[in-house]
């Protein structure tokens, strides 16, 4: 019997995609949290991790309701832009990035608020711009966070379920994941594939995680030893 | 030093983005022809794709699989499908109707009900064997999405044991999930008989034992019918297929794994 590995492919495609995006949007805005002392800050940080307690499907839907084909932004997505987001890949990096951002959020800002202002004025001092001390002093100095971030991301998205399978409904090479394989399958009755995927599912995520854990333990010796 | 790393590190992101992105355009030529199929068909459509391909190797077929409401709403919704199987004729008339599908549908097998367990059950009595107390839970395929569901309900109702067995009954989301309900909670299920038919459940197809058929006057037949849809891009192709479901061959694939 052959085992399709398209799912991972699709999967893979989503997750890089995704953690360049959310990275890329995350690092300023996480940075903007940490050093902000607006009184409206709970606000943003709020609505910013909302989707960690939402169920997925309270976003699948709603972005079902508004990009569907029968609604008038679906229209002008789909038509005008030529950029359909339901049942296909942009939605699904639409919608995962939605729900990878405050696992990318959290420990970045976490990150920017453990950092020692005093090395961040020093770089000024010595007549560095604010851009060059964020890429030379401030994201060396947040590696452990940074890494997190890009892992949790990552791993995330691709074990996200819920909100693809309403938003991507399942297509062969485009938005079947490797986590909407597993329940094709199973719902199949087909349940040698469904292990397969799910194994490998298993080990790329216990080996991100053990990447975290070991790069984040490796830093903390170094301090400790400082 | 640094910041060339973290340049480095990010072009390297953006690059395997990229490139895994790509691969997409090409795909997009030889795309196959999407079949959304009820879940009732999961194991008769790998042979028939099969026997397809041995006419028409060119054309390579692929499957989702769902309850016939649930994927009738996904092609509402804009789905990129190119034929849908239902369980039903009323799924493919609504899309008709919405002018989401060229022509009427058509009719493709009729399917049959049976009620499945995986336990020691007398399964020689007809319906009231719902009623022994040895069976606390009934599973069905959701009587609002899935036809095969529906047929069930309208079968107890029609024995006259609903009422009674009422509060035994599980909805799955689809026929398939049935057997899966049934293999790990249930004690019987209500399911379609072709599931039994494909390699992986051929040890649960002994009549008597793992199932018996539900009796035929009791629910009005699950007609199955088919449409090709109007948005589908694989016209031709799609076409070539839609026509051989039509066919003797096909009938005989279809018979093989208990329709009629």
């Amino acid at each position: 019997m052959a085992i399709e590995f398209t799912p991972f492919l699709v999967s893979l495609r989503l997750s890089f995609t995704v953690t360049a995006l959310v990275m890329a949007v995350a690092m300023p805005v996480a940075y903007r949290l940490a050093f902000s002392r607006s009184r409206w800050k709970f606000i943003a940080e709020s609505v910013l991790t909302l989707p960690l307690v939402m169920p997925p499907t309270v976003l699948g839907f709603y972005m079902l309701l508004a990009f569907s084909r029968n609604s008038p932004p679906g229209r002008i997505f789909s038509d005008t832009l030529g950029l359909p987001l339901v049942f296909s890949f942009s939605g699904i990096v639409a919608v995962s990035c939605i729900y990878s951002f405050p696992f990318a959020l959290q420990p970045l800002k976490a990150g920017f608020e453990s950092l020692d202002r005093a090395i961040i004025e020093a770089s000024y001092t010595l007549g560095k711009s604010k851009l060059e001390t964020f890429v030379s002093v401030v994201l060396p100095n947040i590696r452990p966070s940074l890494v997190t971030a890009v892992a949790m991301c990552f791993a995330h998205t691709m074990g996200e379920f819920g909100a693809i399978l309403m938003i991507g409904g399942n297509i062969p090479g485009v938005t079947r994941v490797a986590s909407i394989a597993v329940y094709d399958k199973v719902e199949q009755l087909d349940y040698f594939p469904a292990h397969v995927y799910s194994v490998l599912l298993l080990a790329l995520g216990i080996s991100v995680l053990m990447v975290v854990h070991h790069v984040n333990r490796r830093r903390g010796e170094r301090h400790d030893t400082y | 030093m640094k910041t060339i790393m973290w340049v480095v590190v990010a072009a390297l992101v953006l690059s395997i983005a990229f490139i895994l992105n790509s691969t997409r355009g090409t795909t997009d030529a030889r795309r196959p022809v999407r079949v959304a199929i009820a879940s009732n068909l999961g194991s008769v459509m790998e042979e028939l794709a099969a026997s397809f391909n041995e006419s028409y190797p060119g054309i390579k077929i692929e499957f989702i699989t769902g309850s016939s409401g649930k994927l009738a709403a996904q092609i509402i919704n804009g789905a990129p499908f190119d034929i849908f199987l239902s369980a039903d004729m009323r799924n493919p008339e609504i899309l008709y109707s919405m002018r989401l599908a060229g022509e009427r549908p058509r009719a493709y097998a009729t399917g049959t009900l049976i009620l499945f367990t995986t336990g020691e059950l007398p399964l020689r009595k007809a319906m009231e064997l719902l009623n022994l107390p040895a069976i606390k839970r009934i599973a069905l395929a959701d009587p609002v999405t899935a036809p095969y569901g529906k047929a069930a309900v309208e079968s107890m109702k029609n024995a006259g044991v609903y009422t009674a067995v009422y509060p035994k009954l599980v909805n799955a989301p689809t026929v398939s999930e049935v057997i899966a309900y049934t293999r790990s909670g249930a004690d019987i299920g209500f399911t379609a008989l072709s599931l039994l038919k494909s390699p992986w459940m051929k040890k649960y197809d002994v009549r008597g034992k793992y199932w018996m058929e539900v009796d035929k006057n009791l629910y009005a037949p699950v007609k199955q019918g088919m449409v090709i849809l109007a948005r589908g891009r694989r016209r031709e192709q799609a076409r070539a297929f839609y026509e051989f479901l039509s066919s003797a061959g096909a009938k005989n694939i279809f018979k093989k794994y208990g329709y009629e």
